[in-house]
């Protein structure tokens, strides 16, 4: 069973270690999906999110905190994530990202929100030519680069990307969303 | 600008370039453009978006890999890094610390509960544990009057307490009793209350102040404090946690053995058990002055003690140490955890005889001397002592309703 916030203060301000196992079982990959939907990078999002966890221990964050810890981990998550991708990524549109990203829920990250998504999405993907699922699949889902998705399926980097926009073309509205225009 | 006409298929592979960050600056003001020329084209860059980022965190769930993070985060550690990889869902976490090296073990403890017993079966068969029954006896909590008369108080209703002139003194609801606010009395009553091994109380005093009592503990105070007298109460025996109302004029003093504790309005914990050597007060909040117990108080000679520090009044030597401290290891026991601190296996024994009311008969003497740090959360005695056979071998027996450890 899992634990609530205050549990988990409780058993890390007595010293018991174990309330720091149950915090990242409670947290880990709520704060890494969060961490992703900003910077897209599997590998960045974890990073980001382990360092947080380190310093939580390192500092004893939790002598500070009171009642809950959510709040200030996804804090803390977005923030380092925000200057992240203010430092490396270079061509952003950031009020359609920002739209878009208050458009995903949060701190509610639910995986059994994303497991429903899931048998949705696939649903989707068993209707593209073999090909395109294939592709979408390596890319997106597996996260593989162009080239080793290239490698793996023996066709070029172009080929590739052809597969991926057909993919993603007929795709697009497979996940039930109505964007409403607020953009100015 | 671009007199170029932008079909679709073109669109799409900027579109994927963004959503790849794989895009030139040429590309990207081409997007821009693309996105200014009509809202419609926003709307439909948002959906690619979109479903993209939200295709993407389906992909990470399912490549995650938690036990790799999480190993990866103790190696990181720079304090105490030697959490254990668990790879299981324990039935009951407990920690050990043994003469400064710290281990974590997860004892599986199977308890079964069949009927009104509790049947033990070990795991283990290199313990000798017999399938006998414990019976953990129910004693009562009891309260002598300031007449000399004690009454059991039953901590399962709602009952009232009436002084010897007929006048309702203090209501108890459960586990707290709660004694009138008005305050009326030209002088002193007492009451002892008494918490038997294997329960815990709460009394509300009449200033208002909430005293919270650990199990083998006596404590004396007066019906009604009066007014232009310090507030005193006796500890007589045991550990209270104390968080005191505040009242300027009034000091409240806790007698504990050979010390008074002074204080105005504040938290702190007390201790004087009899198998501990020293008298430990905690102070979570506020200030408290410690003085002898057959002294005035007086406040050049007194000992200030601050929030998070704990003073430990060594009953042989007659002096008092310093030393900061987290206070939730000292006051934990009052949401009924059960932590040690570099404590005596004997001592140990003491406390879970104390704490379960069962009998400990310990034959290993070798044991008696070393120190263990553990903290216990809401296992029964089965499963601490399990732990301990687990973590260190110690075998036991249950017979005649006592425990052995052989």
């Amino acid at each position: 069973m899992r634990l609530n916030d205050i549990e988990i203060l409780e058993k890390l301000k007595i010293g018991d270690q174990s309330g720091y196992k149950d915090l990242f079982d409670l947290y880990y990959i709520p704060l890494s999906v969060y961490s992703l939907k900003y910077c897209d990078s599997f590998d960045q999002a974890e990073d980001i999110v382990q360092e947080i966890f380190v310093k939580f221990w390192d500092d004893k964050l939790y002598l500070k905190l009171k009642n809950s810890i959510g709040p200030y981990l996804f804090k803390a998550v977005k923030n380092n994530t925000l200057s992240y991708i203010r430092k490396n990524a270079k061509y952003r549109f950031e009020e359609i990202e920002s739209q878009v990203n208050r458009l995903i829920e949060d701190e509610v990250v639910d995986i059994e929100n994303i497991e429903e998504e899931k048998r949705k999405l696939y649903k989707e993907i068993e209707a593209l030519p073999e090909k395109s699922r294939k592709v979408f699949k390596a890319i997106v889902l597996d996260n593989l680069k162009y080239k080793e998705a290239a490698e793996q399926l023996g066709v070029s980097v172009n080929t590739i990307k052809t597969h991926y926009s057909n993919a993603l073309k007929q795709l697009r509205k497979s996940l039930d969303i109505i964007i409403v225009l607020l953009l100015v | 600008m671009f007199a170029m006409k932008k079909n679709d298929t073109y669109i799409l592979k900027l579109i994927l370039a963004y959503i790849s960050q794989d895009l030139s600056e040429k590309e990207f003001n081409e997007l821009k453009d693309w996105l200014n020329d009509d809202p419609e084209n926003t709307k439909l860059f948002s959906e690619y978006l979109y479903f993209y980022k939200k295709s993407r965190r389906i992909g990470f769930t399912e490549n995650v890999d938690s036990n790799h993070a999480w190993n990866n985060i103790n190696t990181k550690l720079h304090q105490e890094p030697n959490i254990v990889p668990i790879l299981e869902k324990p039935i009951s976490k407990l920690r050990f610390l043994r003469q400064g090296i710290r281990f974590i073990k997860y004892a599986a403890v199977f308890i079964g509960v069949i009927g009104i017993g509790y049947y033990f079966m070990n795991q283990h068969k290199t313990t000798a544990v017999s399938g006998n029954q414990l019976q953990i006896a129910d004693d009562k909590i009891t309260l002598e009057l300031e007449n000399g008369n004690v009454k059991v108080i039953q901590t399962g209703g709602k009952q009232q307490r009436i002084n010897i002139s007929g006048k309702v003194v203090a209501e108890q609801i459960g586990n707290i009793l709660n004694y009138e606010k008005e305050n009326s009395a030209e002088e002193l009553a007492y009451n002892i209350l008494t918490i038997p091994n294997g329960k815990k109380f709460q009394v509300v005093l009449s200033d208002g102040t909430e005293v919270h009592l650990n199990s083998g503990s006596v404590l004396k105070y007066p019906v009604k404090f009066i007014t232009g007298i310090n507030r005193q109460v006796y500890l007589l025996e045991g550990e209270a946690y104390f968080d005191v109302a505040k009242d300027p004029k009034h000091p409240f003093i806790v007698n504990a053995d050979d010390i008074n504790i002074r204080v105005l309005g504040t938290e702190f914990n007390v201790s004087t058990y009899p198998e501990d050597s020293s008298i430990n007060t905690v102070l979570v909040e506020g200030a408290v002055s410690i003085f002898g117990k057959d002294k005035t108080y007086d406040k050049a000679t007194s000992l200030e003690l601050k929030p998070g520090y704990m003073a430990s009044w060594d009953k042989t030597k007659n002096n008092a140490t310093i030393d900061e401290v987290d206070t939730n290891i000292y006051t934990g026991w009052k949401n009924g955890k059960l932590i040690f601190k570099n404590i005596q296996f004997k001592n140990i024994i003491k406390k879970l005889e104390r704490h379960y009311n069962v009998t400990i008969i310990n034959n290993n003497s070798k044991l008696d001397e070393k120190n263990y740090d553990a903290t216990f959360d809401v296992e029964t005695i089965e499963e601490v002592l399990n732990s301990f056979n687990k973590n260190y071998e110690i075998e036991y027996t249950i017979e005649n309703n006592k425990i052995i450890i052989n």
